[in-house]
């Protein structure tokens, strides 16, 4: 009986420690027993500054505590959808790129940010800024997150080799021409074509969309057929012959250990990140790089259209967290002047207009092409559906640049593909 | 009587054992196929996951067989696969076993060195061919270039160019035999990693061999070739056969190898890769559902077959 009576009351103990641990904490946060908030992040130089930002938060606000969970990039992306839409709450933020975040905010995991920046008690909209920041991502009206950092493409070129950027992407097929298979050089250009990768349809869609063309339209019809995929392909054809055999292996690392390694004269449309790894590195040949806007089309009236592709890499707020006014003060810090001004000197990204035009001038030319950039570039379409497209847009590049498929037969193809997928969500 | 009850619950004693196992089994392995069974019927992602699923029948089911052109190419693919890396370690697991069967001097140290690609991880072997095979540091193309020979893109989803060369018929003979360098890379590491594995099946199965067989031909001047073919082929034919399906079973679910090196790229992509990029990069759990009963139903036919096979064999 004793025993029986004994096991009962342990049950009871164990069941109250499990439910009261589950309970939002009440107590107000303070120095001395802060409020700490879990990021969930991947192992990336942009982690690295947010780091350093978190660093400058909590001096600021030593109430509160920024742990970080990181990750490898491998299934990183795949890792977050799973967590979140298994509903966990342990992290409040998760880093994530914008283009997958449409998804998650469809699926109702992702806390909106637009109470908590209309909130004066919370947040000074005047300091903050809202419309130095360019790019946020909104679904249904609602803000789900701020980027931290922006990727865009730019043009990469050894200016030992080459006087003058290319303006057009035929003048840099011509550079590539030029530049293959000398002595300094073994390829005259590489593009980013890793098979199955995320980044082989960003990059094609640049050259896509400085011809006009596009995947879907702003009406949502399937537009992928078109004249303007067919001169983009041709551009990557083209490229061919100057660029490694082996190009549909070539994801961001390999093309930046190209350019490391000197062996490549030009790459372009590529991830503005490369220039800040680059000064980074031990190559020998970091200071014979220049940087310059992308080539594109030019115009009847002689002007260039450039469309480089970007997508943001920012925090987003976990619907379940149980600190979410803690997680949100962190957020408006790491988006904000200041914080951006902390994260770029540490190997962030800057997209702030404001802080860009102020470094214009500094002699590092990244800073001015970067804000010409930011102000150029566009967003793939943001769709849930958004990775099945990329599956579609990654056989189509990889037919481009590995078979000798007719072009439109290579279109026919992605163009049934995307509007069967396009049915389906419909 | 009481000895009775002592009897039956001796024979229920049996079955008390058995079921723990036979729990754990249903919870691990049972109870998930039929949650899979039964969310193969729902459309299931990310967008409804939280909400009430709608029911959609067979759709997905019919979605992957005829909406689903990675499905069947894939499918194709890991065919391919198959026949390609089980049939030359049948052959020439065979030939290392039977050359070696003899005595030599050195023997050992062949045997021991043959060992060493069973015990490496899939993952590790996959990622030191990666390196080995790559076009400007590989060490392969490294050794052609200093040989005055030219470098070849071994991790290309290229056609070989003596079939893509081929005019009219070229490209349709690399997209329908997956005759690229990428399927060939990993074709030859698994090839290069399991074919030991036949050649020690084959040589235990050899030893076991009744000696006086050998000897009786030996003394009616039978030549090699035909001792063995009608001798070693015939009395090794349960081993042959078991060690096909193993290797069969093992091709089915190879994973690791082929997204080390490719990832879900399509030109390598089987279905246990198609499998995870439907369900984990694009999130479509529904119709990964439906790819799962729809594999699981075509492995159990396989054992079908091999049972049925291996029954004829036996009678």
């Amino acid at each position: 009986m004793i025993k029986k009576i004994l096991s009962v009351f342990l049950m009871v103990l164990l069941a109250s420690v499990v439910f009261a641990s589950g309970q939002p904490e009440a107590a107000q946060p303070t120095a001395d027993n802060p409020e700490t908030i879990t990021i969930l992040c991947v192992t990336s130089p942009e982690t690295e500054a947010l780091k350093v930002a978190a660093q400058e938060f909590e001096k600021m606000h030593p109430e509160y505590k920024v742990t970080f969970n990181e990750q490898g990039r491998l299934g990183y992306f795949t890792n977050v959808t799973t967590q979140l839409v298994g509903g966990t709450d342990e992290f409040d933020l998760v880093q994530d790129n914008t283009t997958y975040m449409t998804e998650l905010a469809a699926a109702g995991v992702l806390e909106p940010w637009d109470k908590y920046l209309n909130d004066p008690s919370l947040t000074d909209l005047k300091a903050y800024d809202l419309a130095d920041l360019p790019v946020k991502l909104t679904y249904q009206g609602k803000i789900y997150c701020i980027p931290t950092d922006l990727s865009s493409q730019v043009y990469y070129y050894r200016k030992d080799l080459i006087d003058t950027p290319p303006d057009t992407w035929d003048e840099l097929i011509a550079l590539a021409k030029e530049h293959t298979g000398t002595p300094e050089t073994r390829y005259g250009a590489i593009v980013t074509a890793l098979t199955g990768g995320p980044e082989a349809p960003k990059i094609f869609y640049t050259v896509l969309w400085s011809f006009g063309g596009n995947v879907i339209d702003k009406d949502g019809n399937v537009v992928i057929n078109s004249e303007a995929t067919r001169k983009a392909a041709a551009v990557y054809r083209a490229l061919r012959p100057y660029m490694p055999e082996d190009v549909t292996t070539y994801n961001y690392p390999k093309v930046f250990d190209a350019l490391k390694a000197g062996t490549v004269a030009q790459t372009g449309p590529f991830w503005n990140a490369a220039w800040n790894n680059l000064a980074m590195s031990d190559s020998k040949y970091k200071d014979m790089y220049g940087i310059a806007l992308i080539p594109g089309v030019r115009q009847p009236d002689g002007s260039i259209k450039r469309t480089p592709q970007t997508h943001g890499w920012g925090l987003v707020m976990n619907a379940k967290s149980r600190h979410k006014v803690a997680s949100w003060k962190f957020l408006e810090f790491a988006t904000s002047v200041e914080g951006f001004k902390i994260r770029g000197d540490h190997g962030g990204s800057i997209y702030r207009p404001s802080i860009l035009n102020e470094r214009a001038d500094s002699g590092n030319p990244y800073f001015p092409v970067m804000a010409k950039t930011y102000a150029l570039a566009q967003m793939e379409p943001l769709v849930p559906y958004y990775t099945k497209m990329h599956e579609i847009s990654n056989q189509m590049v990889a037919d481009i640049l590995t078979t000798d498929k007719p072009i439109d037969d290579i279109l026919k193809q992605a163009e049934a593909a995307y509007k069967d997928l396009k049915a389906r969500y419909e | 009587m009481k000895s009775s009850a002592k009897r039956k619950k001796q024979g229920m004693m049996k079955y008390y054992l058995v079921l723990p196992a036979a729990i754990l089994l249903f919870c691990t392995t049972a109870l998930p196929v039929l949650y899979m069974i039964y969310t193969s019927f729902f459309r299931l992602d990310p967008v409804v996951f939280n909400r009430e699923w709608p029911f959609v029948g067979l759709q997905n089911y019919a979605t992957l067989l005829t909406q689903d052109p990675m499905f069947w190419s894939s499918l194709a693919r890991t065919v391919k696969f198959l026949i390609y890396t089980v049939t030359p370690q049948l052959a020439v697991g065979l030939f290392l076993a039977s050359f070696l069967y003899k005595e030599f001097k050195g023997k050992r140290i062949v045997q021991t060195t043959l060992m060493f690609p069973i015990l490496a991880t899939p993952i590790i072997v996959a990622m030191i061919w990666k390196y080995f095979f790559d076009f400007d540091t590989g060490f392969l193309n490294v050794a052609l270039r200093s040989l005055g020979l030219q470098a070849q893109p071994w991790l290309s989803t290229k056609g070989l160019p003596m079939f893509a060369n081929i005019p009219v018929v070229g490209e349709w003979l690399v997209r329908t035999f997956s005759l690229s360098y990428a399927f060939r890379t990993i074709v030859f590491i698994n090839f290069w990693q399991w074919t030991p594995f036949c050649f020690l099946i084959f040589y235990s199965g050899m030893t076991a061999l009744p000696s006086e067989v050998y000897e009786a031909a030996r003394i009616d001047g039978a030549t090699g070739w035909q001792v063995f073919r009608l001798i070693t082929l015939p009395l090794l034919k349960a081993v042959i056969f078991a060690v096909a399906f193993i290797r069969i079973i093992d091709c089915l679910k190879v994973y690791a190898q082929i997204w080390v090196l490719f990832g879900n790229a399509e030109p390598t992509r089987v279905i246990n890769i198609h499998l995870y990029t439907l369900g984990f990069t694009t999130s479509d759990y529904g119709t990964t559902s439906a790819l799962g009963v729809m594999l699981i139903l075509m492995i159990a036919a396989l054992l079908f077959v091999s049972l049925k096979l291996g029954r004829r064999r036996d009678a």
